[in-house]
């Protein structure tokens, strides 16, 4: 079974929706989409890795050739464990240095942190550590917005660490509810040894 | 990689001040919602949108009317595809219910 959806004209997510519809009216087989933007051929190959598919993709004239390949076992290169849409790299080490995000209003700066960590949350590689300092150390505890983001990181192997100082200064050290505390020794070396460092 | 896969409905905004105000009156109301930027299946601008789920869709819709909180679209969504479909936007027959 073989199926070409032209995608090529059409706004998100409409390729990707068509692809889905053509991957599920096939048990096996190859279904080729014609996309021509980048974003499109992107996330029509997320969607093809996702569904455990063998992608291949080539490029003529600026259209994008994506070949699926559905059943049997995917000769094909998968993408699936490919890292297609972040940038952030492995083993990258971010340092928290205020509750909020950025200088100015504070509603959108908790509104950017936020966003921050759902994105950290969902980006592949995933980083290595995230530190908490001064008033970031009020984002590990009980209440904060982005604790459940912090656990289901912490869950899948991300170091999560607050600073026992800035804990202790805000008379917080009992209220921790992610994570271990550190010290500035530990946060020094680890930034050291990261491969990238970041302060947000 | 699936997060906050039971979420299947995705609300977005024109503007991040009716998001903000969006997700303060639906966590009083006991609505269940994570604030996300808007992904890039959507829209590649940048953006705020609300995850909820379906059951608490007509509830959500709602309190928003009620609060007259404009929000700009309203998908399903396929957490592991990463699909959103847009099933209306403001204004639709989704925002009576």
């Amino acid at each position: 079974m073989s199926i070409n959806v032209d995608a090529r004209g059409l706004g998100c997510p409409q390729p990707v929706i068509a692809t889905k519809k053509a991957l599920e009216s096939i048990a096996s087989g190859v279904i080729t989409t014609i996309v021509d933007n980048a974003t499109a051929k992107e996330n029509v190959a997320k969607l093809a890795a996702a569904s455990n598919c063998g992608v291949s993709i080539t490029e003529t004239n600026g259209h994008f050739y994506i070949k699926i390949t559905k059943g049997d076992t995917p000769t094909e290169t998968s993408l699936a464990d490919e890292d297609t849409s972040s940038s952030v790299g492995e083993g990258v080490v971010y340092l928290i240095t205020q509750d909020t995000m950025g200088h100015g209003s504070k509603e959108l700066g908790a509104v950017l942190m936020k966003s921050f960590m759902y994105t950290v949350l969902e980006s592949r590689p995933q980083p290595k550590a995230i530190m908490f300092v001064n008033s970031a150390v009020q984002l590990t505890i009980a209440g904060s917005p982005v604790l459940e983001h912090l656990k289901q990181l912490a869950e899948r192997g991300v170091e999560v660490l607050s600073c026992g100082t800035c804990l202790d200064y805000y008379n917080l050290k009992d209220k921790l509810a992610v994570g271990g505390v550190t010290n500035m020794f530990t946060i020094v070396e680890t930034m050291a040894a990261a491969p990238k460092a970041v302060t947000i | 990689m699936t997060i906050y896969g039971e979420y299947d409905r995705l609300l977005s905004f024109s503007s991040v001040h009716h998001a903000i105000r969006a997700e303060k009156l639906l966590a009083e109301k006991g609505i269940k919602v994570i604030a996300l930027p808007t992904p890039r299946e959507i829209d590649i601008s940048c953006g705020q949108c609300l995850l909820l789920l379906a059951k608490d869709q007509p509830a959500a819709l709602t309190v928003l009317r009620i609060a007259q909180v404009k929000w700009s679209k309203l998908f399903s969504r396929d957490a592991a595809a990463r699909i959103y479909e847009q099933l209306t936007d403001y204004g639709g027959d989704a925002q009576l219910v």
